[in-house]
């Protein structure tokens, strides 16, 4: 399924801080992709007015604090992500995927190895010591895995340091 | 008059939102809470509001005269690099524990006041306030700028090596 011509890449993103990260990284990124900004449909997208939005059911509320609802829930939640994620790789057809966490973009990045795309992670930015949970099961799914604190940089050679996601 | 913006990001944080409520009685001002899943139990006072967003919250935050937030990313980012005084208080209430590493790090560069709720409930919001404007905190240094360039750089050698697996 892969096409190595393809020219659309996905970015993946929970709400809040992850969202934020998502629109300073548009920001800077360069014409040669059509972005694509997948996350989840509960959260606000006011300032994303001119980019390419597919949006999915949030996922990342049920993580954040453990009940039986919310496990249920959450069980409900993934497996409808995984059917849009198969569903949105095989309509776009993306050359890259980058995640930037939380948990929604795992089921991509899973999936999108299967089919030869360039799988990127990049850990958030509030990570000094220790990689999120997300990280750690994104790291099995990404070629490379980029670290936004370089004080993380000692934790695993794969790891990559470009600079931090912040606004000019 | 005394306002204060309480910032929760998108996040529970019932705690900090019935603080709210408490120093609403403290207060002549007003204090405006951004809670996006506010479902704990509070009282209303004609002086406390509570909303979903703030879509202009880089406009509200200079505009009050304490800024309390949890300690997302998003929002202690945000406050960082437009200096304003804030007070951090870590949200525990989460699952996971990404906000104590930020808190760590606010902590051990000097950058802003981090407070445990408990903490919070022990001052008086006069207090809060004058601890957050005598007390000195050292400026937010940007790091690195992230180089889109090079990160596109690594991408494409990331390709180059996989095809030739």
């Amino acid at each position: 399924m892969s096409d190595k011509k393809s020219k659309c890449a996905f970015i993946i993103c929970g709400e809040g801080g992850h969202l934020e990260q998502a629109r300073i990284f548009l920001k800077s990124v360069t014409r040669d992709l059509d972005w694509i900004l997948i996350t989840e449909n509960d959260t606000d997208l006011s300032r994303f007015e001119k980019q390419n939005i597919e949006l999915v059911s949030p996922v990342s509320k049920y993580t954040k604090n453990l009940n039986i609802i919310n496990n249920f829930n959450f069980i409900i939640s993934v497996a409808r992500l995984i059917f849009r994620a198969c569903y949105y790789l095989y309509k776009y057809k993306p050359s890259v995927i980058v995640n930037l966490g939380p948990f929604i973009g795992l089921p991509f990045l899973a999936i999108a190895t299967f089919l030869n795309v360039r799988t990127v992670h990049i850990e958030t930015r509030s990570r000094f010591q220790t990689i999120s949970r997300s990280g750690k099961i994104a790291y099995y799914f990404s070629k490379v895995f980029f670290v936004q604190n370089p004080t993380l940089l000692v934790l695993n050679q794969k790891f990559k340091y470009v600079g931090r996601l912040e606004d000019d | 008059m005394t306002n204060i913006l309480i910032t929760t990001g998108t996040t529970h944080f019932n705690s900090l939102c019935e603080l709210g409520s408490k120093w609403g009685r403290q207060i002549q001002g007003r204090i405006i809470i951004q809670d996006k899943e506010f479902t704990g139990n509070h009282e209303v006072l004609p002086n406390v509001s509570s909303v979903r967003w703030i879509k202009n919250i880089e406009y509200y935050v200079n505009q009050v005269d304490l800024v309390v937030t949890h300690c997302g990313a998003g929002s202690v980012f945000k406050l960082l690099q437009q200096d304003i005084r804030f007070v951090v208080c870590p949200n525990y209430e989460r699952s996971d524990d990404h906000q104590i590493e930020l808190a760590g790090y606010l902590r051990n560069y000097q950058l802003a006041p981090v407070k445990s709720i408990v903490e919070l409930n022990n001052y008086e919001i006069r207090d809060l306030i004058e601890i957050s404007r005598r007390d000195r905190y050292n400026k937010y240094v940007r790091p690195r700028q992230f180089d889109m360039l090079e990160f596109m750089e690594i991408l494409d050698f990331a390709s180059i090596d996989n095809n030739s697996e």
